[in-house]
């Protein structure tokens, strides 16, 4: 999940990212409430040059395209069942501006690198929310570790939680137990664990803390930071 | 962090990373419409549960929506955020009830489903403004919900017997903490 | 300068750990604490760093409390270091401390660099954007403590250093202990085994709830293995290659197992012996070459019951009620009605002597103890092939020696085991000892 997508993504500036996620939120904001003549089809050329301002075609798309098969066919077949064949050219309008609605928020997720995401969110952010946001990305990987090798560990020892037997819910107890309750346990100790250490380091002495100004001391202005 | 100690804090914050990660497994393997609801009934109610301070889903929600545009396994915007907030309000709302009828599994599956409930306005709100037919957005808005309802009740089921399990372990606090104990984040 | 403990005491999720504990700690000294797993060390060390409770008595430093010593004076450094880097980067690691006492950020880079000296971090070598995670384990416990010792501590306290360090790592704080202590520092850590550490001058035990002057303790005689293996190859590695992503971990890896062998496989931290587990499980798929286990390729579903592991802490996983619950439920999987599953477990129980242990809760047993449970649970369904990831850490040398006891009972079953260390062990139980390394597996 935290590193997938790098194969795709690029890294681009903070500015050119800001005015990537503008212009998705607002053809997302267009889908929602611009209902005029030519709407849709402006819509959809926007989404179009989006996807191809962000490099969207390096990226698989088949899982996305059967994400959104899904929704515009339960669409359509509602209009089918309640109004007949004459409604389906209106409930595919319908489902098509529901996917404008979701498409550039998901092509612009898939195609930046989740570091600039960050990066730019944490800037927005209280320091001390960004803190323990960037902690926990940082240190979930170790989390997730623990719990995917308690899984293997189980689904050897006869546990049936393999992805295909999960579909019957007789399995699902099982999951919660071998697989759920560990983990709790593992982001329990874990977060008094990391807690820990950081106070061993005077964190939450202060109310703000100095900035180290990097390798480059040109960098930052040093001032004081929560 | 808003009245909650580091500790605390990068609890809910795991707890919110494994929401998305739970919903991203289910959607590699399983595609069943509302299955993620099972894992993020289930960790919210834990978040708030073993924290037991106000807020504490609500918080965890809100780490969720933001942690996923920090992964790039969330949704853009706002829309992200409170499709997790909502379902967070409704159980804290609820916890003081559900801590004091720990026993009650009824109480527990109410809770869940109504807070996959809490889902629906959105996707009422946002069907609605793409001009959907009322009658198709109630039906389409039935099957999307519903499906997570059933797996939100569910969900909440199996929560007093972990909440158990972790108080004889030792790893939760035996009484609710003042907000100003410990170092704050 | 000196740290001093009066009428200390604790207690933990099964009644007190130590009472009445008084230690007075000088400059220039060091103080070893050993006791078995689970009887309050790391306790011990955190009310010496003012973070817990010191009970009915107190903990001065410097003639005052230790909960009001200046911020620096006192480091405390805990068992794992991958727990402990908070950052992304050496730098941001290093100047993590010095943000949080609000240090002029001019000042910062010199402290930095000067801090990596006194631990024998070349700046070049290891430059202040290098990413945490490159590192190898003993680069960053070195980093760890240049962290503390930005602040120029005047007592150190240290929990189970050695725990993961290899030979060198061993050597390296050795000097960093001894140039400190020539400082006029002081420093206080627990260790199982202080052999090792020559700076240390003085050796106290937790016992019987007390702490008592000590000796080093004798080294655990390990029993040897039983009879050599059998000639059927259990596993099979030829040529295997693994990448991830873009990186390779290892390649050119033939290996082989024979039924009832024992091997252990040794790598430092980051050299993919998880990642061969893995392999050998078929929940990794290999990049080239073959592996064969019971002669087919591995597969998950096909190797259930066939192949148990043991994951490294694996006191996590260890959720029924009582040991006995615990070890029969994986029998449940067969469809074995309760009284029999049971009846079975309790029998395995008997067999490895821990049938004593059987209506106790398992998270109310010692770490050692809670060990040896979760390796019955997986002995449970009688597995042909063992996987045992970096068992030992944290075991105390008699815990260490029954894991290898039960090994052994195993190896005459017929069950062959790997097993996987961090440190090339000076004493075991294994039939062959093999280095895992980027360019192949190679005969120790």
């Amino acid at each position: 999940m935290l590193n997938g997508s790098s194969r795709h993504t690029t890294r681009v500036s903070q500015t050119r990212l800001i005015l990537r996620i503008t212009a998705a939120m607002a053809l997302a904001m267009g889908a929602l409430f611009w209902h005029g003549p030519w709407s849709l089809t402006a819509l959809t050329l926007g989404t179009a040059a989006l996807a191809v301002a962000t490099g969207a075609y390096r990226h698989p798309w088949r899982r996305l395209v059967l994400v959104f098969i899904w929704q515009v066919v339960l669409i359509m077949a509602l209009y089918l069942l309640r109004y007949g064949v004459q409604s389906l050219p209106e409930g595919a309008l319908v489902a098509w501006r529901l996917v404008l609605l979701v498409l550039p928020g998901v092509l612009l997720m898939k195609t930046t690198h989740h570091g600039e995401m960050a990066r730019l969110l944490v800037r927005f952010l209280p320091a001390r929310v960004g803190f323990v946001l960037s902690t926990c990305v940082f240190f979930f990987p170790t989390l997730w570790g623990v719990t995917v090798q308690t899984y293997e560990s189980q689904v050897l020892r006869g546990a049936r939680i393999l992805p295909r037997e999960l579909v019957n819910p007789a399995n699902w107890g099982t999951l919660v137990r071998v697989i759920c309750l560990p983990a709790i346990v593992s982001s329990l100790v874990l977060a008094r664990d990391v807690a820990l250490a950081a106070h061993c380091r005077w964190y939450g002495l202060h109310p703000d803390r100095t900035v180290w100004p990097g390798p480059n001391p040109s960098n930052s202005t040093g001032e004081p930071r929560a | 962090m808003f009245g909650f100690t580091l500790q605390e804090s990068l609890f809910l914050g795991f707890c919110s990373l494994l929401i998305l990660s739970t919903k991203l497994m289910l959607r590699l393997h399983l595609k069943v419409p509302g299955h993620s609801m099972f894992f993020l009934i289930l960790f919210l109610m834990l978040a708030a549960l073993c924290v037991r301070k106000r807020w504490s889903a609500t918080l965890a929600a809100g780490m969720a929506g933001l942690l996923g545009m920090f992964t790039g396994s969330g949704k853009l915007g706002p829309l992200g955020i409170v499709s997790y907030m909502l379902p967070a309000l409704v159980i804290d709302f609820c916890v003081p009830f559900l801590e004091s009828h720990r026993k009650n599994l009824a109480f527990f599956a109410v809770a869940g489903l109504l807070a996959a409930a809490a889902r629906a306005p959105i996707s009422l709100f946002s069907e609605w403004m793409v001009g959907m037919d009322i009658q198709v957005l109630f039906m389409s808005t039935a099957i999307k919900t519903g499906g997570g309802m059933i797996f939100g009740a569910l969900g909440a089921l199996p929560v007093p017997a972990l909440l158990t399990k972790l108080e004889a372990r030792g790893l939760l606090p035996a009484n609710p903490k003042p907000d100003n104990s410990g170092a704050n984040s | 300068m000196s740290l001093i403990l009066e009428n200390i005491g604790a207690a933990g999720l099964t009644g007190p750990l130590y009472s009445g504990v008084d230690l007075e700690v000088g400059p220039g000294e060091c103080v070893c604490i050993t006791g078995p797993t689970g009887c309050g060390k790391s306790t011990l060390l955190r009310t010496m760093a003012g973070l817990q409770e010191p009970g009915p008595g107190r903990v001065m430093f410097d003639g005052q409390p230790v909960s009001l010593a200046l911020p620096g004076r006192i480091g405390l450094i805990l068992q794992n270091p991958d727990t402990q880097l908070l950052c992304a980067d050496v730098g941001s690691e290093l100047a993590f401390g010095l943000e949080n006492l609000r240090v002029p950020p001019e000042k910062m880079t010199s402290r930095m660099l000067r801090a990596m000296s006194r631990v024998s971090l070349d700046n070049h070598a290891l430059p202040l954007d290098r990413p945490v995670g490159t590192l190898s384990v003993g680069q960053k416990y070195k980093l760890l403590l240049a962290a503390i010792l930005i602040m120029e501590p005047r007592l150190l306290l240290l929990d189970e250093p050695c725990a993961q360090l290899d030979q060198g790592g061993i050597d390296a704080l050795n000097a960093i202990l001894e140039n400190f202590l020539a400082t006029g520092g002081s420093v206080v850590l627990c260790e199982h085994d202080p052999a090792p550490l020559r700076a240390i001058g003085r050796i106290l035990r937790i016992a019987d709830r007390t702490l008592r002057p000590a000796v080093v303790p004798p080294p655990c005689d390990l029993p040897a293995p039983p009879a050599a293996p059998g000639k059927n190859a259990v596993v099979t590695l030829e040529s295997a290659r693994l990448e991830l992503g873009e990186k390779r971990i290892w390649e050119q890896l033939d290996f082989t197992l024979h039924k009832g062998e024992i091997a252990i496989i040794q790598g430092d931290n980051g050299s993919g012996k998880t990642s061969l587990l893995r392999c050998l499980t078929g929940f990794e798929a290999l990049t080239g070459g073959s592996a064969a286990v019971f002669g087919q390729a591995p597969a998950p579903k096909a190797l259930r019951g066939r192949v148990g592991l043991l994951i490294q802490n694996p006191a996590r996983q260890l959720t029924a009620d009582t040991v006995l619950d615990e070890v029969s439920f994986p029998l449940t999987y067969r469809g074995l009605p309760k009284a029999r599953c049971r009846e079975l477990a309790t029998a395995i129980l008997k067999k490895l002597d821990l049938v004593a242990l059987a209506e106790r809760p398992p998270f109310l047993l010692s770490h050692g103890e809670q060990h040896l449970v979760a390796l019955a649970s997986v002995l449970a369904v009688e597995p042909e092939l063992l996987l045992l990831d970096d068992p030992f850490v944290g075991l105390d040398p008699a815990s260490t020696a029954r894991v290898w006891g039960i090994l052994h009972q195993a190896c005459l079953d017929g069950t062959s085991v790997i097993c996987t260390l961090h440190r090339s062990p000076a004493v075991h139980g294994a039939h062959s000892v093999h280095e895992l390394r980027a360019t192949g597996l190679t005969p120790c």
